[in-house]
């Protein structure tokens, strides 16, 4: 039997302590397959981005197993998160976390480059996700001259341009317009078919249920439902 | 609601609130700091005087009279109290050295030109051999209360002991060679004994040499005439003309020159750095600020929702201002006190240096905050909330194509100094100004030690012989010959006013010069040597007296009077001197063709021959004194050190403030790279590559920032000692930047250490605020 790319095993996450503490996962188990679009649904405060969170190595569980890309994220050292982080995990935000600084070529790179890719294979990487994603011209732009939109879509090619095994997407079309929301959404499906990344995108947005290919719904800390389209 | 408000918005700002008010407080309070530490030193200086009853005239006979018909003259002319003493020139046989000393003969309960023992005890006619010392003697020398101490005296040699150490008014700043302004700390050998034990010591019987005076108010010349009518007189110094008073004078002058230059600078930069951490800190609040719009609150309700944590900002930066004020002023005094040497340093708490702490950091922080709220309140709500122009960066392609070269977080450390340009040119300004002004310190001790090297190298001289009292010029020039002496130049000197006809007046000292002098070298800034009836003076005397080569000058000696004009003004340390052709100033001083020193061509054993002569009261070397002037600039240093010290302590401060203001501004984006798979050596180098850049940059321009600022205090110097000239050096600028770079990497080890502790799934949640 083939192991499961993300692998979660009676895993518990609470935050705070004392009479103030909230249990946020309560002993969740669950697989993800490589290739896979996984939508995880549920309302405010169920968990979904502290699961996502421990897939993605940001922060570690209280119990339980938690493995993605063959790596043991339970017992793994701050070094070896960071090295996940960058070779396996693409991540996007809500509210796309460009650096503001960088125009869109570049903070495409600079999610390159840290996989260690050279600087040149980085640029034409860059490129190409770019054109990919709709904005080839757009490329020495910064982040204040685009679009919420364009933004997101700069956010994805720079998750995606260290060809992960994994992309985790936290709200990405929770800062948007419904019809550039469904342009996000759309981007993202066609490069899960094209790359064979496994995406795994949270989300409150019911709509998205119907567009993901499996749904993972969270309610008070447990998986309350598993389907699929 | 809003005072709620504004306590949990500090709150929640934490270690931001922290910071700002360390900028508020050390900014503000370093400038104060400096001026309350220039009246803690006038304090010092008018309260030792005081205390310790510094005469108000002193008359030193040229030989021993009974003490009696002294006292009667003095309560003639109602000069109340009077003291009689008996002070003698000799050495101290210290070995090989003999340095030059001074014997006072004093009561032990003397009234005027008290003694502040500072170790040991005091003068007890139960102890004849039992003396004090100059500390400044004792340090140079090795001695210590209880040790012996040998001294050649009227041809005699005495064996004492040190029964304590001791400053006194007079001679606390003492020096073997009173010619030059400089003094020479531990260069003569002070030593105070009663006055009869040094009677019977020397066998001068009940006899004495010297009187000091208080004198009533008014008419202090017609009564110093008065007392001394008769007498012979070899030196009559009325207060203002004692030696260590003028030099501490001269001293808190310059001082009080380098005072507001130096916390101008300071409040400079503190206030700019105030105006740009409040402007940030609203505009960090303009999407809750532009809510409130919406909600309907008026704009003055918004401006005073700001204005209220920046209220309590600035009474916290107020009360640190005052704390950092009282530290600054107390560490420069008391650092400046141990170097002039005053027993004790006074800290009266001046209310002006201190309102002006808190008035400036209240005021500044109130007035940097309501002009960026004004500018939000008056902005529609949607803009406010929108925020685009605070999230909007760009750059002009060449720029941008300019910054592009490197790693991603190379890039992004270099472009985040273009992203707030006036905030980052502030920062590097600040600190520039800091080691600046660090180094011109620097360039100003180095100068000075140039300008008294090139004085020194330029003389013929390697001796200044100083006669017992006044002896025929001819005789004088023999018995250096005799001695051993390849070549004697006799001179004479005495004290004398000079005052110009736009009715400026000074005190000089009149020196004889010889036609063509064969070892005093005057280097002449303007106009020619003196000839009969015309004078050189020095620049400082120039200036005091607002004359140039040509000018009309009255002298006046206690001898004579006579009308001169000015024929060069030359540069030198001994800005008092005044020259005039050698028989022109013996005629003047009432002994024509005498001399009252010799300046000698000799090698060391000549001068030791001299030593032993009764007609010599002291032989001072050239190098010795060279040496001792350095001591003294080293000394200084001393002072420098800890104005340099705050310099690069609050240019830390900046930019560690800086720097935790700008990650904290940044945590998402720090966030974001840790989430992207950055680790902490990247993180860590693009924090380093921030700070050193700016402190990079900051070097490169306090060279010339440096410059510029030495120019005004190079000035001062000229004003209160001697003309100096300016030579920026290499090693100026390196001895500041260095610990510049060093503190900017421990700013950086704590910023990034802050880097590194982030949440990361917390913060790259937040919406990242720019």
């Amino acid at each position: 039997m083939t192991e499961s790319l993300v692998s979660l095993e009676s895993v518990s996450k609470s935050y705070g302590g004392g009479a103030g503490q909230q249990l946020v996962l309560d002993d969740l188990s669950l697989q993800m397959e490589a290739g896979e679009f996984v939508v995880v649904l549920g309302p405010s405060g169920c968990g979904k981005t502290t699961l996502l969170n421990l897939i993605g190595g940001l922060d570690t569980a209280d119990s339980g197993r938690v493995r993605a890309c063959g790596v043991d994220l339970t017992g793994a050292g701050r070094a070896e998160l960071t090295a996940y982080r960058a070779r396996s995990v693409g991540f996007v935000f809500q509210f796309y976390n460009l650096l503001p600084t960088l125009t869109a070529q570049e903070n495409v790179e600079a999610g390159v480059r840290v996989a260690g890719v050279d600087r040149e294979s980085a640029r034409r990487s860059a490129s190409s996700l770019l054109a990919r994603v709709g904005l080839g011209s757009m490329s020495g732009r910064f982040p204040s001259q685009l679009s919420g939109g364009e933004q997101q879509r700069v956010a994805i090619a720079r998750a995606l341009a260290k060809e992960p095994q994994l992309l985790l997407a936290d709200e990405p079309t929770g800062n948007l317009d419904e019809e550039t929301a469904g342009g996000v959404l759309e981007l993202m499906q066609e490069l899960n078919q094209a790359t064979g990344a496994t995406f795994v995108v949270v989300s409150h947005n019911p709509v998205l249920a119907q567009e993901g290919k499996r749904v993972v719904r969270l309610s008070h800390g447990g998986l309350a439902e598993l389907q699929r389209s | 609601m809003l005072l709620r408000k504004a306590a949990r918005d500090l709150r929640a700002m934490g270690t931001r609130a922290l910071l700002i008010v360390v900028v508020i407080g050390a900014g503000t309070g370093t400038g104060a700091g400096i001026s309350l530490a220039l009246h803690d030193v006038e304090q010092t200086r008018d309260s030792f005087y005081a205390h310790y009853r510094l005469a108000d005239l002193d008359v030193r006979l040229l030989r021993p009279l009974a003490p009696q018909p002294l006292l009667q003259r003095a309560r003639r002319i109602d000069a109340r109290p009077a003291e009689t003493r008996l002070v003698l020139s000799g050495a101290a046989l210290m070995g090989a050295a003999q340095p030059a000393a001074e014997v006072v003969g004093m009561s032990s309960t003397a009234a005027l030109n008290r003694l502040a023992v500072i170790d040991g005890r005091g003068l007890s006619p139960g102890a004849p051999r039992g003396a004090l010392l100059d500390p400044d003697f004792a340090a140079r020398f090795g001695l210590h209360t209880g040790d012996r101490l040998r001294l050649a005296l009227q041809g005699r040699q005495i064996e004492l002991r040190i029964r304590g150490l001791a400053r006194n008014p007079e001679y606390l700043l003492a020096t073997a060679n009173p010619d030059y302004l400089v003094p020479e700390p531990g260069s003569l050998a002070v030593v105070f004994l009663p006055r009869a034990a040094l009677q019977r010591l020397t066998g001068l019987g009940n006899r004495v040499n010297d009187l000091v005076a208080d004198l009533p108010g008014g008419q202090a010349a017609r009564r110093s005439e008065q007392l001394t009518a008769g007498l012979p007189v070899a030196r009559v110094t009325p207060r203002a003309q004692q030696y260590s008073l003028r030099l501490t004078n001269a001293d808190i002058h310059a001082f009080s020159i380098f005072a507001p230059v130096m916390g101008g600078i300071f409040a400079l930069v503190g206030l700019l750095l105030i105006v740009l951490s409040l402007r940030r800190l609203v505009n960090s609040q303009r999407r809750e600020l532009g809510a409130l719009l919406a909600l309907g609150y008026r704009p003055r309700t918004v401006v005073a929702t700001v204005l209220l944590p920046a209220a309590l900002l600035a009474l916290a930066g107020g009360i640190v201002a005052i704390a950092v004020t009282i530290g600054v002023g107390r560490l420069v005094a008391e650092e400046y006190s141990a170097t002039v040497g005053f027993p004790n340093t006074s800290y009266p708490l001046a209310a002006g240096p201190l309102a002006l702490a808190a008035g400036l950091a209240i005021g500044a922080t109130l007035l940097a905050a309501i002009v960026p709220a004004y500018r939000l309140a008056r902005l529609r709500p949607t803009q406010a909330m929108h925020g685009e122009r605070i999230v909007s960066f760009g750059l002009p392609g060449w720029l941008q194509r300019a910054t592009s070269a490197g790693p991603p977080a190379t890039v992004y450390a270099i472009r985040t100094l273009l992203r707030r340009p006036l905030l980052s040119a502030a920062t590097v300004l600040s600190i520039a100004t800091a080691i600046g002004l660090g180094a011109a310190l620097n360039i100003l001790v180095s100068s000075t030690n140039s300008s008294v090297d090139a004085e020194f190298s330029q003389q013929g001289w390697t001796y200044s012989v100083d006669l017992a009292r006044p002896l025929p010029a001819s005789q004088a020039a023999a018995l250096a010959r005799r001695a051993g002496a390849a070549r004697a130049e006799p001179t004479i000197k005495g004290p004398a006013r000079l005052s110009s006809a736009t009715g400026h007046a000074t005190d000089i000292e009149l020196a004889g010069l010889p036609a063509r002098p064969p070892l005093l070298q005057l280097e002449l800034t303007a106009g020619s040597p003196p000839t009969t009836d015309r004078v050189v003076i020095s620049e400082q005397t120039a200036r005091t007296l607002a004359v140039g080569v040509g000018g009309k000058l009255g002298v006046r000696t206690p001898a004579t009077h006579a009308e001169l004009s000015v024929a060069g003004i030359a540069r030198t340390l001994a800005t008092q001197s005044t020259y005039l052709p050698q028989r022109q100033a013996s005629r003047l001083l009432g002994a024509p063709g005498r001399a009252t020193s010799v300046l000698i061509a000799a090698e060391p054993p000549a001068a030791r021959r001299l030593r032993a002569e009764p007609a010599i009261a002291r032989v001072t070397s050239k190098a010795s004194a060279q040496k001792a002037e350095r001591e003294l600039i080293n000394e200084l240093t001393g002072l420098i050190s800890v104005l340099q010290a705050i310099s690069l302590g609050v240019g830390a401060i900046f930019l560690i403030s800086t720097l935790a203001l700008s990650f904290l501004d940044r945590r998402g984006e720090f966030a974001t790279l840790a989430a992207l798979g950055y680790g902490r050596r990247q993180i860590g180098a693009t924090v380093a590559g921030e700070a050193l850049t700016q402190t990079a940059l900051a070097a490169a321009l306090s060279i010339p920032l440096g410059i510029l600022i030495a120019v005004p205090l190079s000035n001062s110097i000229a004003e209160a000692w001697f003309e100096i000239g300016l030579h920026p050096e290499l090693p100026s600028f390196i001895w500041v930047i260095v610990p510049a770079l060093v503190l900017a990497l421990l700013a950086v080890a704590h910023a990034t250490r802050r880097a590194l502790r982030i949440d990361i799934a917390a913060t790259v949640r937040a919406r990242l605020i720019d």
